[in-house]
């Protein structure tokens, strides 16, 4: 008696093992998947294969082919159901640019309505299902060496939109637009979070990608980036200490000096230009992501990625909003975009000089100010 | 990875599809109330206008 077996999926090979070099039967239930020495390839036939479903003179890559269309078909359908949710949210947020009575009695009839709770307690209900499902296929990818950037990118969308309008419906019903945004924004580290979490790992490109090992160069460049992020955090972190340290001085100051420092702050026109640079900045930044999210909607490579993991972080050290991370995210996620990348890499760049120019600037001129306190104290006494 | 821990990658996707539909149909119903209330209003506010 004999069972066949292919070698694996991307093998057009089949292995013919008897049955009794199968190993002792004691051990081995009919799914056990470590029945021979050599049973990687009999571990991939069992767990994969359906007898049930998959005709006798199916091999396994037959199978591995069906899957694969059918993986791509539902992450598809992920990237179609995302757009729908981010329509949804668009529309939610119209909503909340009603005026504010017509938005109170748009959501107070609904809340009221027993159709209304339903749909509420429904969204609640969903809203966990989705978190949970999100939570657990990140965690899953976060635990694998090899993974569909495709996918990544799509649960990362569906953390955006957990993060949402929606999300704050689930949680605390229909709130003003500032708790929304900020419900959003918190979605959208968390997306950003986790889409860092995952990529800790190298990219591959899609399912026959999936099932191979990160080369040794590959590890070795990941590790490269991610002592690289680490070293920009420090620096970021430490200049970042220093200026909330000028600004804890500044607040400590009493309410006639702190009025004093900001007169003084108005009237200093290089901060003003600086502060208004960084706002330019940010403003061309946005304009700069939308252009590239329509011209590279998808795909990821490791250089991007390991981009994305540099910058993001130092980006988000810096204060930079939410819109830019995310545009980073999906420049991150774009393939072909060279140029793009080291634009973004000199903007980084930009952005950290100016800001130290700024903090540079307001730490004279609380020094100033503490020094001609000093000598009104000295003179008085 | 192994081919198991792909198999059940694809089997969390396939959820992680289910879930977003179903909650996709719970808000399409949250804005299709949302449509009934407002055009509610817009009834109310024109009887209510000075001109009526």
């Amino acid at each position: 008696m004999h069972e066949t077996f292919s070698t694996g999926p991307n093998s057009d090979e089949e292995v013919v093992i008897p049955t009794e070099e199968r190993a002792a039967p004691e051990t081995v239930d009919e799914t056990n998947i470590a029945i021979s020495p050599e049973g990687t390839s009999i571990e991939i036939a069992d767990s994969l294969v359906n007898p049930e479903s998959l005709p006798p003179n199916e091999t396994l890559a037959d199978s591995a082919a069906i899957e694969n269309s059918e993986f791509n078909r539902t992450v598809e359908s992920i990237e179609i159901g995302s757009t729908l949710a981010e329509t949804h949210e668009a529309t939610l947020a119209e909503i909340q640019q009603l005026p504010q009575e017509e938005q109170a009695f748009i959501t107070t009839e609904i809340e009221q309505s027993p159709e209304g709770k339903s749909i509420i307690a429904t969204i609640k209900e969903k809203f966990a299902h989705l978190v949970h499902a999100q939570s657990k296929l990140e965690q899953k990818l976060t635990d694998e060496h090899n993974y569909n950037p495709k996918l990544i990118k799509m649960v990362g969308r569906i953390g955006n939109i957990a993060g949402g309008i929606g999300g704050t419906i689930a949680g605390h019903g229909f709130l003003g637009a500032a708790t929304s945004v900020a419900g959003s924004k918190a979605g959208g580290m968390w997306a950003l979070k986790g889409f860092e979490k995952v990529a800790a790992n190298l990219p591959q490109s899609m399912r026959e990608k999936l099932l191979a090992k990160a080369s040794p160069e590959q590890i070795e460049r990941l590790a490269s980036a991610e002592s690289e992020k680490a070293k920009a955090l420090e620096i970021h972190e430490a200049k970042l200490a220093k200026l909330k340290e000028v600004m804890d001085r500044v607040a400590h100051l009493s309410p006639e000096d702190q009025q004093a420092f900001a007169q003084g702050m108005e009237h200093n026109i290089k901060a003003q230009t600086g502060a208004e640079v960084l706002s330019e900045a940010h403003t061309k930044h946005q304009t700069l992501f939308e252009k590239f999210e329509h011209k590279f909607p998808m795909l990821a490579t490791a250089t991007e990625y390991t981009t994305h993991v540099l910058i993001g972080p130092s980006l988000h050290a810096l204060g930079i909003g939410k819109d830019v991370l995310h545009a980073i995210e999906l420049m991150a996620a774009g393939g072909g975009a060279e140029h793009l990348t080291k634009k973004l890499v000199n903007s980084g760049k930009h952005l950290g000089d100016i800001l130290n120019k700024f903090k540079n600037k307001v730490s004279n001129l609380v020094q100033r100010k503490e020094n001609i306190l000093d000598v009104g104290a000295a003179q008085a006494a | 990875m192994n081919t198991l821990d792909t198999a059940e990658i694809i089997a969390d996707t396939q959820a992680l599809k289910r879930a977003l539909d179903e909650y996709n149909k719970a808000i399409a119903a949250y804005l299709k109330q949302a449509e009934i209330q407002r055009m509610r209003y817009s009834i109310k506010q024109s009887f209510n206008s000075p001109s009526n």
